[in-house]
């Protein structure tokens, strides 16, 4: 079934009294048809309405025909699940009763997610606080089985996150992944502050995904704000958003290769990657791009002179990296270790909703500069790049690809860059309205969901990291792979795990 | 083997000069900001007031402070001062050895120093610097 068409678009906002309210049960089988249909679930949260009640707002996408549209239901204390019929939405129900306090009633895997107290509960559902420590994880019983956990506190530099595997022999069965020690309470930060703070909040929700949070959370606002921006700004944006997917890409590379002890490429790349950091702190005045998407625009212009020595040193940065890529892509021993491990089918994808690379990867060609595009990517299109096998080289083959891409948009872009204000104001939100902005970071879609009040203040602010969908797509990965090739697996995927705890 | 040697000839080294010559940083990066308190006028407490971070403060004598601890580097920070008081430098030099080292009235900062020899012979082997994530971004470690 077809959810109707409220005009709701990638970063055109709709009259919130326009989103459809419907009972508990109608707006399950809305979702759960949908879905069955072709629809993916890209947000499905919850807003305090009264004090013993809450709105559920589900946020429906369908990439073929890049539409959206939105669905509602009032609900109090409980309300029956949709996960039993619609898995997509396993994770979200999950998320509801933390922050929400609501019971999700039927749910298969009802477990914690981050671990904190209701940040979005009515004031009547003065709850007991969540126990911290209380974490149920599911153990396979057997002579020959036996557990290892890993972390919250790894060996490396890395952020902190448990993995418990249950194995046989070396053998994966089962991977459970426990998150929510980074939960800093973005989305209630987001709420509550002012705009130039909310700003540097956005742009800390993940670290190495600075210009993909910051793009959304600008796009919300300027969708509310009526704000627009001019074809120059739009353009610095893109190559913003571009050079932060090629440093992504580029060191991902690497670090896979350092994972399979081929250590020359590792190296390569891991420079390459400091050219393109490099070039974002020439545009912005820091590596990762911060303070250069503003509402309204871009913090920064691009001098004539600026323009055309970055296209130098891109220019120069892609015949570098050809022979690397060669180099590593040809080598036997690294395609031996890529193949066939850690392997997402395209089943899973649809069934559970991975975006992204993840999604390329098996075949399933999600990508919103290409489906929902906005900003310079309605001008300059990208091509979407896809592979088949689902596996670690599979994510590679990807990343390769997008780099090549990636490189083509950005020195297309800096030979042409159009004319016009760097930024523009972006006024003040409109009340009562609902807006949905995605992004396509590097490691997929990122969407934020703002809904305004009556006095023009944002109400909530939803935030989907692609992180949140794809942690799911390693735990079903890992099964039937060896132990010793999880911190590949791992790094195939290199998901975030600020942008999963918020 | 051949295509290897062809590719690392052609790769080259590539290590900056640093620690022996100082790092080029361009012309946007935004280092340790400095205060100049003589720009600011009799009163005036709009930077504490309007800006993002805590970076500027007004202490009890009513006299601007920089936090550099508090300091997120954006570019709002120092242009919520209208009168130009505050500005960031190319110097990337922030680290101190103590968390109040950081506040100061200009922005000159007290850097950490070295290991006293005693020190150094006695735990110089067994020291090691330790980083652990708990509540960041990921900014730092990326």
């Amino acid at each position: 079934m077809t959810p109707p068409d409220h005009g709701l678009l990638n970063r055109r906002s709709i009259p919130w009294g326009a989103v459809p309210r419907q009972s508990p049960e109608a707006f399950g089988a809305t979702v759960i048809e949908a879905v069955a249909d072709g629809w993916r679930l890209m947000a499905l949260c919850g807003l305090p309405e009264s004090d013993s009640t809450v709105v559920l707002l589900a946020i429906l996408g369908h990439d073929e025909l890049g539409r959206l549209a939105a669905a509602s239901a009032v609900v109090g204390r409980e309300y029956p699940a949709l996960t039993p019929q619609c898995p997509e939405a396993g994770i979200f129900e999950r998320e509801i009763a933390e922050q929400c306090g609501v019971v999700p009633l039927g749910h298969p895997g009802m477990k914690p997610l981050r671990r904190h107290d209701p940040d979005h509960a009515p004031a009547g559902f003065a709850g007991r606080p969540t126990d911290r420590e209380a974490y149920p994880v599911s153990a396979l019983a057997g002579d020959d089985v036996h557990e290892v956990a890993v972390g919250p506190v790894h060996a490396g530099i890395i952020e902190p996150g448990h993995f418990r595997f249950q194995a046989y022999g070396e053998e994966v069965l089962a991977l459970e992944i426990v998150l929510g020690y980074q939960h800093r309470g973005v989305e209630r930060l987001l709420e509550s502050l002012d705009r130039d703070r909310a700003m540097l909040v956005a742009e800390a929700i993940a670290g190495d995904t600075v210009i993909g949070h910051a793009e959304a959370f600008c796009g919300a606002l300027e969708a509310l704000a009526r704000s627009h921006k001019s074809p120059r700004a739009q353009a610095i944006r893109g190559i913003a958003l571009e050079l932060e997917r090629l440093a992504n890409h580029l060191g991902d590379l690497g670090a896979m290769a350092g994972d399979v002890a081929y250590q020359p490429a590792a190296a390569y790349l891991g420079r390459l990657r400091g050219e393109c950091l490099n070039a974002l702190m020439t545009i912005s005045g820091n590596r990762y791009g911060r303070g250069l998407i503003r509402p309204g625009g871009v913090g920064f212009d691009l001098p004539e002179a600026m323009v055309a020595e970055l296209r130098d040193r891109l220019t120069r940065l892609r015949q570098e990296l050809a022979p690397v890529l060669d180099l590593m892509f040809g080598n036997a021993s690294v395609q031996a270790r890529f193949e066939g491990v850690g392997v997402v089918a395209w089943q899973q994808c649809r069934e559970r909703g991975f975006v992204g690379l993840v999604a390329r990867a098996c075949e399933v060609g999600r990508d919103v500069r290409h489906d929902h595009p906005y900003g310079v990517f309605r001008f300059a299109h990208v091509p979407v790049a896809t592979a088949w096998a689902g596996d670690v080289l599979a994510r590679a083959l990807v990343r390769r690809l997008e780099i090549h891409r990636s490189l083509d948009f950005l020195i297309e872009q800096l030979a042409a860059l159009p004319r016009g204000a760097p930024r523009t104001d972006c006024g003040a939100l409109r009340p009562n309205e609902l807006a949905v902005a995605l992004t396509e970071g590097w490691r997929g879609e990122i969407a934020h969901v703002v809904v305004t009040d009556q006095a023009g203040r944002v109400r909530r602010h939803k935030v989907v990291d692609p992180s949140f969908h794809n942690w799911q797509a390693l735990a079903l990965a890992l099964p039937g792979n060896q132990i010793s090739d999880f911190p590949l697996c791992n790094k195939s995927f290199n998901l975030s795990y600020a942008g999963h705890d918020l | 083997m051949l295509t290897f040697l062809r590719t690392r000839f052609a790769q080259g080294t590539r290590t900056t000069a640093f620690p022996d010559q100082a790092p080029e940083f361009p012309e946007r990066f935004r280092g340790r900001p400095v205060l100049d308190s003589s720009c600011c006028p009799e009163g005036c407490r709009e930077c504490a007031e309007r800006s993002p971070t805590s970076l500027i403060r007004i202490d009890a004598n009513g006299r601007a402070m920089l936090d550099l601890g508090a300091c997120q580097f954006s570019p709002e920070e120092v242009t919520t001062c209208p009168h130009g008081a505050v500005r960031y430098t190319r110097d990337h030099r922030l680290a101190t050895s103590r968390r109040d080292d950081l506040v100061t009235p200009t922005g000159e900062l007290e850097l950490a120093h070295a290991l006293e020899q005693q020190t150094r012979r006695l735990f110089g082997r067994s020291l090691r610097l330790r980083s652990v994530v708990a509540g960041s971004c990921n900014g730092c470690e990326a």
